[in-house]
Protein backbone atom coordinates (compact mmCIF):
# COMPACT_ATOMS: atom_id res chain seq x y z
CA UNK A 1 0.00 0.00 0.00
CA UNK A 2 2.80 2.46 1.20
CA UNK A 3 4.65 1.60 -1.95
CA UNK A 4 2.01 2.11 -4.57
CA UNK A 5 0.99 5.50 -2.46
CA UNK A 6 5.01 6.73 -2.69
CA UNK A 7 4.31 5.47 -6.59
CA UNK A 8 1.40 7.63 -7.32
CA UNK A 9 2.98 10.67 -6.50
CA UNK A 10 6.27 9.88 -8.35
CA UNK A 11 4.34 9.89 -11.37
CA UNK A 12 2.62 12.87 -10.20
CA UNK A 13 5.31 15.16 -9.74
CA UNK A 14 6.85 13.62 -12.97
CA UNK A 15 4.06 14.52 -14.87
CA UNK A 16 3.67 18.15 -13.83
CA UNK A 17 8.11 18.38 -14.76
CA UNK A 18 6.71 16.67 -18.19
CA UNK A 19 4.02 19.30 -18.38
CA UNK A 20 6.22 22.22 -17.56
CA UNK A 21 8.02 22.65 -20.38
CA UNK A 22 4.84 23.38 -22.67
CA UNK A 23 3.69 24.99 -20.26
CA UNK A 24 6.63 27.49 -20.25
CA UNK A 25 6.47 27.91 -24.47
CA UNK A 26 2.64 28.52 -23.64
CA UNK A 27 3.15 30.81 -21.36
CA UNK A 28 6.02 32.79 -23.40
CA UNK A 29 4.10 32.75 -26.92
CA UNK A 30 1.16 34.39 -24.93
CA UNK A 31 4.00 36.66 -23.45
CA UNK A 32 5.38 37.53 -27.26
CA UNK A 33 1.29 37.92 -28.47
CA UNK A 34 0.82 40.65 -25.91
CA UNK A 35 4.17 42.04 -26.80
CA UNK A 36 3.62 42.10 -29.93
CA UNK A 37 0.28 43.64 -29.67
CA UNK A 38 1.65 46.28 -27.26
CA UNK A 39 4.38 47.59 -30.05
CA UNK A 40 2.06 47.81 -32.48
CA UNK A 41 -0.98 49.52 -30.66
CA UNK A 42 -0.76 53.77 -31.09
CA UNK A 43 1.11 55.60 -28.43
CA UNK A 44 -0.98 56.75 -25.48
CA UNK A 45 -3.66 58.44 -27.43
CA UNK A 46 -5.06 62.39 -26.46
CA UNK A 47 -8.66 62.07 -25.06
CA UNK A 48 -11.60 62.97 -27.85
CA UNK A 49 -11.29 66.52 -28.17
CA UNK A 50 -13.72 68.98 -27.79
CA UNK A 51 -15.67 70.58 -30.85
CA UNK A 52 -17.32 73.73 -29.16
CA UNK A 53 -19.92 75.21 -31.13
CA UNK A 54 -19.69 77.99 -33.04
CA UNK A 55 -22.72 79.84 -31.81
CA UNK A 56 -24.57 79.19 -28.59
CA UNK A 57 -27.86 81.69 -28.53
CA UNK A 58 -27.54 83.34 -24.79
CA UNK A 59 -31.19 84.89 -23.85
CA UNK A 60 -30.86 88.65 -23.72
CA UNK A 61 -27.99 88.61 -25.77
CA UNK A 62 -26.89 89.07 -29.18
CA UNK A 63 -24.24 86.87 -30.52
CA UNK A 64 -21.38 88.12 -32.59
CA UNK A 65 -18.69 85.97 -34.68
CA UNK A 66 -17.03 83.48 -32.09
CA UNK A 67 -13.24 82.64 -32.68
CA UNK A 68 -11.02 79.20 -31.51
CA UNK A 69 -8.69 80.87 -28.83
CA UNK A 70 -4.75 79.97 -29.51
CA UNK A 71 -4.25 76.86 -27.98
CA UNK A 72 -0.80 76.62 -26.78
CA UNK A 73 -0.58 80.12 -25.20
CA UNK A 74 2.54 79.69 -23.07
CA UNK A 75 4.37 76.21 -24.40
CA UNK A 76 4.40 75.21 -20.85
CA UNK A 77 1.23 74.67 -21.00
CA UNK A 78 -0.91 71.44 -22.23
CA UNK A 79 -2.41 72.95 -25.30
CA UNK A 80 -6.51 73.19 -24.72
CA UNK A 81 -8.80 73.94 -26.58
CA UNK A 82 -10.76 76.46 -26.62
CA UNK A 83 -13.00 79.00 -27.68
CA UNK A 84 -14.00 83.01 -27.58
CA UNK A 85 -17.72 83.65 -28.00
CA UNK A 86 -18.77 87.75 -28.02
CA UNK A 87 -22.12 88.70 -27.45
CA UNK A 88 -23.59 92.47 -27.48
CA UNK A 89 -26.97 93.76 -25.74
CA UNK A 90 -27.47 97.90 -26.37
CA UNK A 91 -24.33 99.50 -25.45
CA UNK A 92 -23.03 96.68 -23.55
CA UNK A 93 -20.59 94.12 -24.47
CA UNK A 94 -19.91 90.29 -23.04
CA UNK A 95 -16.80 88.36 -23.99
CA UNK A 96 -16.31 84.50 -23.23
CA UNK A 97 -13.85 82.60 -23.00
CA UNK A 98 -14.18 78.92 -22.89
CA UNK A 99 -11.42 76.41 -22.63
CA UNK A 100 -11.88 72.69 -22.49
CA UNK A 101 -9.27 70.91 -19.83
CA UNK A 102 -8.65 67.51 -19.55
CA UNK A 103 -6.60 66.75 -16.37
CA UNK A 104 -6.84 69.63 -14.05
CA UNK A 105 -6.55 70.33 -10.78
CA UNK A 106 -9.87 72.90 -10.93
CA UNK A 107 -8.11 76.06 -9.56
CA UNK A 108 -9.41 78.74 -11.23
CA UNK A 109 -7.27 81.22 -9.86
CA UNK A 110 -4.20 79.04 -11.26
CA UNK A 111 -5.93 78.82 -14.39
CA UNK A 112 -6.33 82.54 -14.83
CA UNK A 113 -2.65 83.59 -13.71
CA UNK A 114 -1.89 81.25 -16.51
CA UNK A 115 -3.90 81.87 -19.09
CA UNK A 116 -4.58 85.61 -18.67
CA UNK A 117 -3.23 88.26 -18.81
CA UNK A 118 -4.94 89.23 -15.24
CA UNK A 119 -1.79 90.34 -12.45
CA UNK A 120 -1.71 88.44 -9.47
CA UNK A 121 -2.31 91.59 -7.58
CA UNK A 122 -6.02 92.25 -8.81
CA UNK A 123 -6.29 88.47 -8.75
CA UNK A 124 -5.44 88.38 -4.76
CA UNK A 125 -7.14 92.09 -4.10
CA UNK A 126 -10.65 92.18 -5.71
CA UNK A 127 -11.81 88.56 -6.22
CA UNK A 128 -14.46 87.78 -4.31
CA UNK A 129 -15.88 83.91 -4.40
CA UNK A 130 -19.56 83.57 -4.50
CA UNK A 131 -21.89 80.82 -4.29
CA UNK A 132 -25.60 80.31 -5.99
CA UNK A 133 -27.83 77.70 -5.16
CA UNK A 134 -28.14 74.98 -8.65
CA UNK A 135 -25.39 76.45 -10.48
CA UNK A 136 -22.20 76.14 -8.09
CA UNK A 137 -19.69 78.63 -7.08
CA UNK A 138 -18.56 81.04 -9.07
CA UNK A 139 -15.16 83.71 -8.59
CA UNK A 140 -15.90 87.77 -9.31
CA UNK A 141 -13.00 90.30 -9.84
CA UNK A 142 -12.30 93.42 -11.46
CA UNK A 143 -8.90 94.11 -13.46
CA UNK A 144 -8.38 97.27 -16.03
CA UNK A 145 -11.71 98.51 -16.06
CA UNK A 146 -13.62 95.49 -16.96
CA UNK A 147 -15.40 92.71 -14.12
CA UNK A 148 -14.74 88.98 -14.79
CA UNK A 149 -16.60 85.74 -13.56
CA UNK A 150 -14.57 82.72 -13.68
CA UNK A 151 -15.65 79.24 -12.82
CA UNK A 152 -15.53 75.70 -13.89
CA UNK A 153 -18.33 73.88 -15.28
CA UNK A 154 -17.79 70.13 -13.92
CA UNK A 155 -18.80 67.43 -15.93
CA UNK A 156 -20.98 65.47 -12.67
CA UNK A 157 -21.68 68.23 -10.23
CA UNK A 158 -22.20 71.91 -9.63
CA UNK A 159 -19.98 74.69 -10.63
CA UNK A 160 -16.50 75.09 -8.84
CA UNK A 161 -13.86 77.66 -8.12
CA UNK A 162 -11.47 76.11 -5.83
CA UNK A 163 -9.27 72.99 -6.30
CA UNK A 164 -11.21 71.78 -2.82
CA UNK A 165 -15.06 72.11 -4.16
CA UNK A 166 -13.43 70.02 -7.17
CA UNK A 167 -11.83 67.38 -5.44
CA UNK A 168 -14.90 67.36 -2.91
CA UNK A 169 -17.34 67.02 -6.28
CA UNK A 170 -14.92 64.54 -7.84
CA UNK A 171 -15.13 62.41 -4.74
CA UNK A 172 -19.07 62.69 -4.54
CA UNK A 173 -20.26 62.49 -7.52
CA UNK A 174 -17.38 60.59 -9.87
CA UNK A 175 -16.84 57.10 -7.98
CA UNK A 176 -18.74 54.45 -9.98
CA UNK A 177 -18.57 50.61 -10.35
CA UNK A 178 -18.65 51.22 -14.46
CA UNK A 179 -15.07 53.68 -13.78
CA UNK A 180 -13.95 51.33 -11.99
CA UNK A 181 -13.78 48.27 -14.65
CA UNK A 182 -12.14 51.14 -17.14
CA UNK A 183 -9.50 51.91 -14.54
CA UNK A 184 -8.23 48.33 -14.02
CA UNK A 185 -8.20 48.02 -17.64
CA UNK A 186 -6.42 51.23 -17.87
CA UNK A 187 -8.94 53.17 -19.94
CA UNK A 188 -10.07 55.72 -17.21
CA UNK A 189 -9.08 57.58 -14.05
CA UNK A 190 -11.12 56.68 -10.84
CA UNK A 191 -12.19 60.04 -11.36
CA UNK A 192 -12.98 62.04 -13.91
CA UNK A 193 -10.68 65.42 -13.60
CA UNK A 194 -11.70 67.42 -17.13
CA UNK A 195 -13.33 71.10 -16.31
CA UNK A 196 -14.98 73.30 -18.24
CA UNK A 197 -13.46 76.86 -17.25
CA UNK A 198 -15.87 79.59 -18.70
CA UNK A 199 -14.15 83.25 -17.82
CA UNK A 200 -16.59 86.31 -18.71
CA UNK A 201 -16.11 89.49 -18.60
CA UNK A 202 -17.88 92.95 -19.13
CA UNK A 203 -16.35 96.04 -19.37
CA UNK A 204 -17.26 98.21 -16.04
CA UNK A 205 -18.95 101.46 -17.35
CA UNK A 206 -21.62 101.23 -14.55
CA UNK A 207 -20.95 100.61 -10.58
CA UNK A 208 -19.40 97.72 -9.83
CA UNK A 209 -22.34 95.63 -8.17
CA UNK A 210 -24.49 96.43 -11.24
CA UNK A 211 -22.05 94.65 -13.64
CA UNK A 212 -21.32 92.13 -11.19
CA UNK A 213 -25.06 91.76 -11.33
CA UNK A 214 -25.54 91.45 -15.23
CA UNK A 215 -22.55 88.83 -15.05
CA UNK A 216 -24.00 86.46 -12.47
CA UNK A 217 -27.51 87.18 -14.63
CA UNK A 218 -25.58 85.89 -18.02
CA UNK A 219 -23.40 83.23 -16.13
CA UNK A 220 -26.89 81.65 -14.78
CA UNK A 221 -27.97 81.02 -18.44
CA UNK A 222 -24.44 80.23 -19.91
CA UNK A 223 -23.60 77.51 -17.36
CA UNK A 224 -27.30 75.67 -18.53
CA UNK A 225 -25.92 75.34 -21.94
CA UNK A 226 -22.92 73.14 -21.08
CA UNK A 227 -24.61 70.10 -19.44
CA UNK A 228 -22.82 67.25 -21.58
CA UNK A 229 -19.27 66.05 -21.77
CA UNK A 230 -17.69 64.01 -24.69
CA UNK A 231 -17.42 60.44 -23.89
CA UNK B 1 25.98 6.92 -37.35
CA UNK B 2 24.92 8.45 -34.37
CA UNK B 3 23.66 12.02 -34.78
CA UNK B 4 25.20 14.97 -33.18
CA UNK B 5 23.09 16.19 -30.03
CA UNK B 6 22.87 19.78 -30.76
CA UNK B 7 23.04 21.95 -27.03
CA UNK B 8 20.59 24.62 -28.32
CA UNK B 9 17.79 21.73 -28.43
CA UNK B 10 19.23 20.04 -25.06
CA UNK B 11 19.02 23.33 -23.91
CA UNK B 12 15.30 23.72 -25.06
CA UNK B 13 14.27 20.81 -23.03
CA UNK B 14 15.51 22.67 -19.38
CA UNK B 15 12.91 25.10 -17.95
CA UNK B 16 15.59 27.13 -17.27
CA UNK B 17 15.81 28.57 -20.81
CA UNK B 18 12.12 29.27 -21.37
CA UNK B 19 12.31 31.33 -17.66
CA UNK B 20 14.86 33.15 -19.29
CA UNK B 21 13.11 34.04 -22.35
CA UNK B 22 9.97 34.52 -20.06
CA UNK B 23 11.79 37.09 -18.61
CA UNK B 24 13.56 39.02 -21.41
CA UNK B 25 10.12 39.25 -22.75
CA UNK B 26 8.50 40.96 -19.40
CA UNK B 27 10.74 43.33 -19.24
CA UNK B 28 10.48 44.16 -23.16
CA UNK B 29 6.60 44.51 -22.26
CA UNK B 30 7.20 46.49 -19.44
CA UNK B 31 9.51 48.80 -21.31
CA UNK B 32 7.34 49.24 -24.14
CA UNK B 33 4.41 49.90 -22.14
CA UNK B 34 6.38 52.77 -20.27
CA UNK B 35 7.29 54.29 -23.52
CA UNK B 36 3.91 53.62 -25.31
CA UNK B 37 2.25 55.49 -22.10
CA UNK B 38 4.44 57.84 -20.55
CA UNK B 39 6.65 58.84 -23.22
CA UNK B 40 8.95 60.17 -20.40
CA UNK B 41 12.77 59.41 -21.69
CA UNK B 42 13.67 60.18 -18.12
CA UNK B 43 11.47 56.95 -16.30
CA UNK B 44 12.52 54.89 -19.06
CA UNK B 45 15.86 55.33 -18.45
CA UNK B 46 15.83 54.97 -14.86
CA UNK B 47 13.30 51.51 -15.86
CA UNK B 48 16.26 50.60 -17.99
CA UNK B 49 18.82 50.79 -15.32
CA UNK B 50 16.27 48.85 -12.48
CA UNK B 51 15.50 46.20 -15.26
CA UNK B 52 19.27 46.02 -16.13
CA UNK B 53 19.96 45.61 -12.12
CA UNK B 54 17.46 42.68 -11.70
CA UNK B 55 19.23 41.13 -14.30
CA UNK B 56 22.69 41.89 -13.34
CA UNK B 57 21.43 40.03 -10.19
CA UNK B 58 20.23 36.95 -10.83
CA UNK B 59 22.34 36.65 -13.59
CA UNK B 60 25.12 36.30 -11.22
CA UNK B 61 23.51 33.72 -9.28
CA UNK B 62 22.58 31.52 -12.41
CA UNK B 63 24.79 28.84 -11.53
CA UNK B 64 24.01 27.38 -8.27
CA UNK B 65 21.93 29.61 -6.01
CA UNK B 66 19.08 29.57 -8.20
CA UNK B 67 16.34 27.52 -6.92
CA UNK B 68 14.25 26.98 -10.34
CA UNK B 69 11.57 24.65 -8.81
CA UNK B 70 7.69 25.30 -8.99
CA UNK B 71 4.15 23.33 -9.04
CA UNK B 72 1.59 23.62 -10.81
CA UNK B 73 -0.98 25.45 -8.37
CA UNK B 74 1.84 28.28 -8.15
CA UNK B 75 2.56 27.75 -11.44
CA UNK B 76 -0.87 28.53 -12.12
CA UNK B 77 -1.15 31.69 -9.63
CA UNK B 78 1.70 33.25 -11.30
CA UNK B 79 1.06 33.09 -15.01
CA UNK B 80 -2.89 34.05 -14.19
CA UNK B 81 -0.76 36.92 -12.79
CA UNK B 82 2.06 37.87 -15.42
CA UNK B 83 -1.94 37.63 -17.82
CA UNK B 84 -3.61 39.93 -15.63
CA UNK B 85 -1.04 42.87 -16.40
CA UNK B 86 -0.64 41.84 -19.61
CA UNK B 87 -3.66 41.88 -20.58
CA UNK B 88 -4.19 45.80 -19.06
CA UNK B 89 -0.76 46.55 -20.98
CA UNK B 90 -2.79 45.58 -24.13
CA UNK B 91 -5.87 47.30 -23.43
CA UNK B 92 -4.21 50.44 -21.39
CA UNK B 93 -4.53 53.85 -23.11
CA UNK B 94 -3.95 56.16 -20.28
CA UNK B 95 -0.83 57.44 -19.12
CA UNK B 96 0.22 58.00 -15.11
CA UNK B 97 -1.91 56.44 -12.97
CA UNK B 98 -1.32 54.64 -9.71
CA UNK B 99 -1.70 51.06 -10.72
CA UNK B 100 -0.04 51.46 -14.17
CA UNK B 101 3.15 52.55 -11.67
CA UNK B 102 2.80 49.58 -9.57
CA UNK B 103 2.82 46.86 -12.85
CA UNK B 104 5.82 45.39 -12.76
CA UNK B 105 5.25 44.05 -8.82
CA UNK B 106 2.22 42.13 -9.98
CA UNK B 107 3.94 40.52 -13.20
CA UNK B 108 7.10 39.95 -10.97
CA UNK B 109 5.35 38.22 -8.51
CA UNK B 110 3.69 36.15 -11.16
CA UNK B 111 6.91 35.38 -12.54
CA UNK B 112 8.82 34.41 -9.68
CA UNK B 113 5.95 32.09 -8.69
CA UNK B 114 6.18 30.42 -12.30
CA UNK B 115 9.94 30.19 -11.41
CA UNK B 116 10.06 29.31 -8.13
CA UNK B 117 6.86 28.61 -6.33
CA UNK B 118 5.75 29.93 -3.38
CA UNK B 119 8.16 29.19 -1.29
CA UNK B 120 11.43 29.83 -3.65
CA UNK B 121 10.33 33.22 -3.52
CA UNK B 122 12.42 33.69 -0.17
CA UNK B 123 15.45 33.58 -2.40
CA UNK B 124 14.80 36.94 -4.00
CA UNK B 125 15.10 39.42 -1.01
CA UNK B 126 17.59 41.07 -2.78
CA UNK B 127 16.09 41.76 -5.97
CA UNK B 128 12.83 42.22 -4.24
CA UNK B 129 14.53 45.54 -2.60
CA UNK B 130 14.90 46.31 -6.63
CA UNK B 131 11.33 45.77 -7.94
CA UNK B 132 9.79 47.82 -5.43
CA UNK B 133 12.35 50.65 -6.09
CA UNK B 134 11.00 50.02 -9.89
CA UNK B 135 7.41 49.66 -9.03
CA UNK B 136 7.22 53.04 -6.69
CA UNK B 137 3.99 54.74 -7.45
CA UNK B 138 5.68 57.72 -7.42
CA UNK B 139 3.06 60.60 -8.74
CA UNK B 140 1.09 59.47 -5.58
CA UNK B 141 3.70 59.54 -3.54
CA UNK B 142 5.01 62.67 -4.81
CA UNK B 143 1.43 64.47 -3.89
CA UNK B 144 1.69 62.62 -0.19
CA UNK B 145 5.32 63.76 0.43
CA UNK B 146 4.57 67.64 -0.64
CA UNK B 147 1.30 67.88 1.77
CA UNK B 148 3.60 65.98 4.23
CA UNK B 149 7.11 68.26 4.11
CA UNK B 150 5.90 71.04 1.66
CA UNK B 151 9.03 70.74 -0.66
CA UNK B 152 7.50 73.39 -2.80
CA UNK B 153 8.39 75.80 -0.51
CA UNK B 154 11.56 74.87 0.71
CA UNK B 155 12.65 74.73 -2.57
CA UNK B 156 11.49 78.68 -2.92
CA UNK B 157 13.56 79.37 0.05
CA UNK B 158 16.30 77.65 -1.65
CA UNK B 159 16.34 79.62 -4.34
CA UNK B 160 15.62 82.48 -2.70
CA UNK B 161 18.96 82.08 -0.75
CA UNK B 162 21.12 81.42 -3.88
CA UNK B 163 19.90 84.35 -5.34
CA UNK B 164 20.45 86.48 -2.52
CA UNK B 165 23.84 85.18 -2.02
CA UNK B 166 24.34 85.73 -5.47
CA UNK B 167 23.66 89.38 -4.86
CA UNK B 168 20.27 90.07 -6.59
CA UNK B 169 17.02 92.06 -5.09
CA UNK B 170 14.93 88.95 -4.36
CA UNK B 171 11.82 88.81 -2.37
CA UNK B 172 9.77 85.71 -1.78
CA UNK B 173 6.67 84.79 -1.24
CA UNK B 174 5.26 81.62 -0.08
CA UNK B 175 6.32 79.83 -2.95
CA UNK B 176 6.62 82.73 -5.49
CA UNK B 177 10.45 83.69 -5.72
CA UNK B 178 10.35 87.28 -7.24
CA UNK B 179 12.62 89.47 -8.57
CA UNK B 180 11.84 92.79 -9.65
CA UNK B 181 11.59 92.64 -13.33
CA UNK B 182 9.73 89.16 -13.02
CA UNK B 183 8.81 86.12 -10.70
CA UNK B 184 8.12 82.86 -11.31
CA UNK B 185 5.80 80.07 -8.93
CA UNK B 186 7.21 76.63 -8.03
CA UNK B 187 4.71 73.74 -8.54
CA UNK B 188 4.55 70.22 -7.97
CA UNK B 189 6.12 69.31 -11.08
CA UNK B 190 9.96 72.03 -10.41
CA UNK B 191 9.71 70.93 -6.82
CA UNK B 192 12.69 68.64 -7.73
CA UNK B 193 10.31 65.74 -6.50
CA UNK B 194 11.18 63.85 -9.43
CA UNK B 195 14.99 64.28 -9.23
CA UNK B 196 14.56 63.54 -5.81
CA UNK B 197 13.04 59.91 -6.65
CA UNK B 198 14.84 59.37 -9.42
CA UNK B 199 18.60 59.84 -7.50
CA UNK B 200 16.96 57.84 -4.58
CA UNK B 201 16.18 54.79 -6.83
CA UNK B 202 19.77 55.02 -8.47
CA UNK B 203 21.44 54.97 -4.29
CA UNK B 204 19.53 51.87 -3.47
CA UNK B 205 20.43 50.46 -6.56
CA UNK B 206 23.99 51.18 -6.53
CA UNK B 207 24.18 49.67 -2.65
CA UNK B 208 22.37 46.87 -4.16
CA UNK B 209 24.60 46.43 -7.31
CA UNK B 210 27.66 47.42 -5.22
CA UNK B 211 27.73 47.11 -1.49
CA UNK B 212 29.20 49.44 0.51
CA UNK B 213 29.38 49.03 4.54
CA UNK B 214 26.62 48.71 7.01
CA UNK B 215 27.02 52.55 8.45
CA UNK B 216 27.44 54.47 4.88
CA UNK B 217 24.54 52.28 3.65
CA UNK B 218 22.11 54.68 5.96
CA UNK B 219 24.07 57.60 4.69
CA UNK B 220 23.67 57.34 0.64
CA UNK B 221 20.11 57.88 0.32
CA UNK B 222 19.84 61.31 2.43
CA UNK B 223 23.13 62.26 0.26
CA UNK B 224 21.31 61.33 -3.12
CA UNK B 225 18.17 63.37 -1.77
CA UNK B 226 20.21 66.48 -0.75
CA UNK B 227 22.02 66.22 -3.99
CA UNK B 228 19.01 66.18 -6.17
CA UNK B 229 17.23 69.19 -3.72
CA UNK B 230 20.16 71.04 -4.02
CA UNK B 231 21.05 70.95 -7.57
CA UNK B 232 17.21 71.60 -8.42
CA UNK B 233 17.13 74.51 -6.00
CA UNK B 234 19.86 76.12 -8.11
CA UNK B 235 17.87 75.16 -11.60
CA UNK B 236 14.86 76.98 -10.33
CA UNK B 237 17.34 80.17 -8.90
CA UNK B 238 18.66 80.16 -12.61
CA UNK B 239 15.10 79.84 -13.77
CA UNK B 240 13.46 83.06 -11.89
CA UNK B 241 16.90 84.87 -13.27
CA UNK B 242 15.29 83.69 -16.64
CA UNK B 243 12.41 85.57 -16.05
CA UNK B 244 13.25 88.58 -15.03
CA UNK B 245 16.10 88.76 -16.93
CA UNK B 246 16.04 87.10 -20.30
CA UNK B 247 13.57 85.80 -22.81
CA UNK B 248 10.97 83.18 -22.96
CA UNK B 249 12.33 80.90 -25.30
CA UNK B 250 15.65 80.27 -23.26
CA UNK B 251 13.22 79.90 -20.01
CA UNK B 252 11.80 77.64 -21.96
CA UNK B 253 14.83 75.56 -22.95
CA UNK B 254 15.72 75.55 -19.59
CA UNK B 255 12.80 74.99 -18.20
CA UNK B 256 11.43 71.72 -20.05
CA UNK B 257 13.73 71.56 -22.56
CA UNK B 258 17.42 69.92 -23.05
CA UNK B 259 18.74 72.25 -20.63
CA UNK B 260 16.29 70.66 -17.74
CA UNK B 261 17.74 67.25 -18.79
CA UNK B 262 21.63 69.30 -18.44
CA UNK B 263 20.44 69.27 -14.25
CA UNK B 264 19.52 66.08 -14.18
CA UNK B 265 22.58 64.94 -15.94
CA UNK B 266 24.52 66.98 -13.36
CA UNK B 267 23.05 64.96 -10.68
CA UNK B 268 23.61 61.72 -11.42
CA UNK B 269 27.00 62.80 -12.46
CA UNK B 270 27.58 63.88 -8.84
CA UNK B 271 26.19 60.89 -6.96
CA UNK B 272 27.64 58.51 -9.15
CA UNK B 273 31.02 60.48 -8.56
CA UNK B 274 30.13 60.98 -4.46
CA UNK B 275 29.35 56.83 -4.69
CA UNK B 276 32.38 55.68 -6.50
CA UNK B 277 34.79 57.97 -4.35
CA UNK B 278 32.91 56.59 -1.04
CA UNK B 279 33.59 53.05 -2.46
CA UNK B 280 37.24 53.58 -3.05
CA UNK B 281 37.51 54.60 0.53
CA UNK B 282 36.23 51.87 1.91
CA UNK B 283 38.76 49.63 -0.48
CA UNK B 284 41.26 51.76 1.03
CA UNK B 285 40.46 51.41 4.53
CA UNK B 286 40.20 47.34 3.73
CA UNK B 287 43.66 47.43 2.30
Amino acid sequence: MKQLGLKATQSKVTLWQQVRIPFLIVAFSSLMLALGKSIVNPPASAPPAFTFPSVIPLPGWQPLPSSPLPTNPQSQQQPVEGRHYRYIQNSSSLEIEMRYLVNTDGDVKTLIQNYTSIPLTSLNLSSELRQQQGVGSYLLLTDQQRAYLSACINPHGESTVTREQFVQNRNTNDLQPTRLLSWLLGRADLRDWRCLWAHLSIPLSKALPESYRALEAAWVSWDQKWTRFPN
Amino acid sequence: MKVPYLPSVRLLQKPEAWLWAIAVGLVAFHLNLDWRLTGNIDRLSISVFLWGALGVLLWRRRRCTLDLESGAFSSFLGLTLMALVLLRGVFAYRPDDALHEVLPLFSILGFGLLASGMKGLKQYGQEFVVVVLLALPQTYLSILIENLVQVKLLTAKLSAFVLWYLGFEVSRQGVYVMLPTGSIEINLSCSGLEPMFTLLRLAVLFLVVFPAVRIKKIVVPFVAVFIAFSVNGIRIALLAFLVAFSSQEIFQYWHGGSGAQIFSVISILSFSWFYRSMLRQDEAIRT
